[in-house]
């Protein structure tokens, strides 16, 4: 029965954009179709607010349980769910109420420790791309000497240094334009085919879900 | 020595990042083709709002997130300073929830330069959810999904907003974000019905898969990492954190080179040694 709710509601959904895109606004159907769309855009968003809620459900349900069992790793259930918990109650707080302690506490908790912590996860990667470049960037083939090149040549087309780098050599180009050579004329060429391919798949994937042939969707597992 | 190697790269990292910025050092940039043509486009809406009376709305997407803001920030910054020096009147909004805050604070900051005031200059429609089905909804009915801006005020209300109608009053979409995917929808909903002119702000390693778009017309320019801020903020002739950053990125740049060098000369040095030895 819930496989044939699903597969009911899913198929509905998709068609209605389809026939809303391919149908001339001209036609009767086409323009009540038209006129319902913005509708049917907010009942989207509203299942999207409760699939927030299922989520927070979720995330409850598998953390608390960690830490009623003192599973592995328990304490950081912990810190998790009192983090969630503790934005969630100042920002609201904030939101209705704004006295100047629930703005701060916001602050304190939004800007002055999630962003902080964020851009300091997202500058670690400086440094592990700069170790990872001395280890793992070995040329062993020839595919892996013109990656180096290439990789070469971009980063210092990125850079103002490269330039004079170029002219230093006597190069006939600049490596901004080498760079930019690289990104308009072998890139472009490589990302053309991975989005065309990306594309003729994800139509058959559309296909897959609006038939209900996707078992990922039916919440089934896949033999 | 070997078994530190990986701190010592670590601290060579540190230094090249951070030692640069006590210099305050700054190169000029070579201006590259994606950059000069975002740049024109704002140039473009500024010259269609001067000759007509009802002025354009440039629409900022404010989609990305502190962990790129070192990238993204000096990109907005840059052409906010471009919006308000040609009093093009311009919109916040944000798919993700950081962006339109981040935004705001940016666009804050410039206006302290221009003059300029939050409800006559700008307005901010704040964060909203479901990309595909909330730009689909704001073209065929723009107040059924936006509303109100950030202090609740009516959008028709905000000053900068009292002649706008819908989507067709927006004369740019400038997208800014460091992550995959949300571009699309603005290209294939906006620009594919519309023909809105599209630009884009994204960080250095997401530049690659917006090149195709720019080549087949799809946006109308693009600048891409600290590097795409360094050349707008000589454009826009306000030099600001992406001059100051380049010195940093261009050392960072310039070690990871010499990094992967060192490792091939060493590699080749052992191979050699192996050969002569087993002989």
């Amino acid at each position: 029965m819930r496989r044939w709710i699903i597969t009911f509601f899913t198929f509905v959904a998709g068609l209605f954009y389809i026939l809303e895109f391919v149908l001339p606004s001209k036609t009767s159907t086409g323009r009540a179709l038209h006129a319902a769309k913005p509708y049917v855009g907010e009942a989207i968003m509203v299942i999207g607010a409760f699939a927030v809620g299922l989520g927070v459900i979720g995330v409850c349900r598998h953390h608390l349980r960690k830490v009623m069992l003192r599973q592995k790793g328990w304490y950081n259930s912990v810190a998790l769910l009192a983090s969630m918990f503790a934005m969630a109650t100042f920002k609201i707080w904030e939101k209705y109420d704004p006295p100047e302690l629930a703005r701060r506490l916001h602050d304190l908790l939004f800007l002055d420790m999630y962003n902080q912590l964020t851009v300091t996860v997202f500058s670690l990667l400086a440094f592990y791309v700069a170790s990872a470049a001395y280890r793992a960037f070995r040329v062993r083939t020839v595919e892996a000497g013109l990656m180096m090149i290439t990789a070469i040549v971009v980063m210092l087309g990125q850079i103002p240094l490269g330039d004079r780098f170029a002219k230093f050599l006597q190069l006939p180009w600049t490596f901004t334009e080498a760079r930019l050579w690289v990104m308009s004329v072998i890139n472009m060429a490589g990302q053309r085919v991975i989005l065309l391919g990306a594309y003729v798949g994800s139509l058959a994937f559309g296909i897959r879900v609006l038939l209900g042939l996707n078992k990922d969707t039916l919440l089934e597992k896949n033999p | 020595m070997r078994r530190n190697q990986h701190r010592w790269i670590y601290l060579a990292m540190g230094l090249s990042v951070t030692v640069p910025f006590l210099f305050r050092l700054t190169f000029p940039m070579p201006i590259s083709e994606p950059v000069q043509k975002t740049f024109h486009q704002v140039e473009l809406l500024a010259e269609e709002n001067r000759q007509s009376k009802r002025k354009k709305v440039a629409l900022l997407v404010a989609d990305w997130e502190p962990a790129t803001m070192a990238e993204i920030n000096p990109q907005v910054t840059a052409l906010l300073h471009h919006f308000m020096s040609r009093d093009i009147p311009f919109a916040i909004l944000g798919f993700r929830p950081t962006g339109p805050g981040l935004a705001q604070e940016l666009a804050e900051k410039a206006a302290q330069d221009w003059n300029k005031e939050y409800g006559t200059a700008w307005s901010n429609w704040g964060y909203k959810t479901q990309m595909d089905t909330t730009i689909q909804s704001m073209l065929s009915d723009f107040y059924t999904v936006i509303r109100e801006d950030i202090e609740g005020t009516p959008i028709q209300n905000v000053p900068v907003m009292a002649r706008f109608k819908g989507m067709e009053d927006i004369g740019l979409v400038a997208e800014f974000t460091g992550s995959s995917g949300l571009l699309q929808p603005w290209v294939e909903f906006v620009h594919a019905e519309l023909r809105t002119p599209i630009v884009h702000g994204c960080t250095g390693v997401m530049e690659s898969p917006v090149y195709p778009l720019l080549d087949s017309g799809q946006i109308q320019g693009f600048m891409g990492g600290l590097s795409g801020a360094a050349q707008y903020e000589q454009l826009v002739e306000k030099p600001g954190k992406g001059a100051e950053g380049m010195a940093a990125q261009s050392l960072a740049h310039l070690l990871v080179i010499g990094l992967i060098l060192a490792a091939n000369v060493k590699e080749g040095v052992s191979w050699l040694r192996r050969k002569l030895w087993s002989r």
